[in-house]
């Protein structure tokens, strides 16, 4: 509370006390509002409701007041992350691409199914049977019927176990060429980084047996001291696994001299002929 | 007459196997330092006499502090060891001793050659300093960047592997 100044003749002191009259309603105000400005939460009584307020004014006229400026900009960066995007959604649509061809495939078996109901032929019979016997779908065995279905050996290697090296192969006429010996190092190196993680633990001796990259499917049989590698393209049944196992368990039964313990050059070069007539007969 | 032959390349991590490899299959070096996973394999064809050519399958091993640590399956059935240390560095040597006796006991017939590389990188004095003072014989003393000893080590181990 001021105190009123003592009247007197000077003109100072009549100055003051006219100008504390005065002024005295506006000093009590800023002094009010002093208070109110120092201290926050009296401030944020008066100044959160208008905040508030402006807020929601901007949610409603965002799109007005900014929408062509964050546009721009949003434009620029998406620019600028062009090959990250790209990193990031590729895998993602390369599954979707997958899930659909898996959709259309299955589609196409429905097809051929309905297909082979309407169909009388002795080929409908003669499919019917073999489902049956063999427990296959009927459009499983009808794709198998078309060339582009079938599966193909491209090549056929056998690989000494432990060091690698290729002791024989042969290989389809149209196959893609490649240099078996690399081929043959790096498939027994991967074999064995899987058979040593996964035999850690007590799993015991397990195999490598076999390895899918995209339309190519590697088929590997283990025997003591070599392995089969059988490069294959397209679809692979597990009856035709069964098949080809039983072909190369054939081989290596017929073929002794793949049970040498040093097998020479002349017998590589007798093995891959052998490999060749048994698996890429000449038509 | 062609003949196969596994060697593997062995040694601690950064020793320069890699380079060694890239020199003699490649004839290249490159600067840039890069950890080998796992394995790689490739391949050269030399020369042992008229009649005789040797194809080497290399297999270049990632590097690991000590020998007991890298897949046995990587070492089986190999002709010919190759181990590298580093002359710059002791701790690639330090563990030599236990390293080659483990190497010989799982692999007793293989050919074993003990290399020291990054020979550019030291004088001849230190050179001398650090293989008399090895528990074991160094074989050769190479590098990798200038190429220098690199056909000599391989051809070397060629000609030991047909004896």
């Amino acid at each position: 509370m001021s105190k009123m100044p003592d009247t007197s003749d000077n003109i100072d002191e009549k100055l003051a006390v006219i100008r504390h009259i005065l002024l005295h309603g506006d000093r009590a105000r800023i002094e009010e509002l002093e208070n109110i400005i120092n201290d926050a939460n009296l401030l944020s009584e008066y100044v959160n409701p208008i905040i508030d307020q402006k807020i929601v004014n901007m949610k409603d006229d965002f799109s007005d007041t900014f929408g062509k400026e964050v546009g721009a900009e949003f434009e620029k960066k998406l620019l600028l992350s062009e090959d990250l995007l790209l990193t990031v959604l590729s895998p993602m649509m390369g599954k979707m691409i997958k899930k659909f061809i898996n959709i259309e495939i299955k589609k196409l078996q429905d097809k051929i199914d309905q297909q082979v109901k309407r169909s009388f032929s002795f080929k409908r019979y003669y499919h019917l049977v073999r489902a049956k016997v063999f427990g296959i779908k009927s459009s499983a065995l009808f794709l198998a019927d078309l060339d582009d279905f079938k599966t193909k050996i491209q090549d056929t290697f056998i690989i000494q176990r432990n060091s690698g090296l290729v002791i024989a192969s042969a290989h389809a006429d149209n196959a893609k060429s490649r240099d078996g010996d690399i081929f043959g190092g790096m498939l027994t190196a991967i074999k064995a980084f899987g058979e040593d993680a996964f035999s850690k633990g007590g799993n015991g001796q397990q195999e490598l047996e076999f390895i899918e990259y995209d339309s190519h499917k590697i088929f590997l049989q283990s025997h003591h001291n070599y392995f089969f590698t059988t490069v294959l393209n397209g679809s692979l049944s597990n009856s035709e696994k069964e098949k080809l196992a039983n072909r190369l368990m054939e081989f290596a039964g017929k073929e002794k001299k793949l049970n040498l313990p040093d097998i020479s050059a002349e017998d590589c070069i007798y093995l891959s002929e052998q490999l060749k007539k048994t698996f890429f007969p000449e038509k | 007459m062609e003949i196969k032959k596994k060697i593997i390349l062995t040694g601690s991590f950064g020793v320069g196997k890699t380079s060694l490899f890239s020199r003699f299959i490649y004839s290249e070096f490159d600067e840039k330092y890069l950890t080998t996973i796992g394995v790689k394999v490739d391949k050269k064809t030399i020369n042992i006499d008229n009649d005789t050519n040797l194809n080497i399958m290399l297999w270049d091993i990632a590097g690991e502090v000590a020998q007991d640590k890298v897949p046995l399956s990587y070492f089986l059935g190999t002709s010919g060891i190759i181990y590298v240390f580093d002359l710059t560095r002791p701790m690639t040597y330090n563990n030599i001793m236990a390293d080659i006796e483990y190497l010989k006991n799982i692999l007793p017939e293989a050919t074993v050659k003990i290399i020291g590389n990054k020979k550019d990188l030291v004088t001849t004095t230190h050179i001398e300093s650090v293989i008399s003072g090895l528990p074991v014989e160094c074989d050769m003393t190479t590098s990798a960047k200038t190429g220098e000893n690199v056909e000599q080590l391989f051809q070397s181990m060629g000609e030991a592997l047909m004896i």
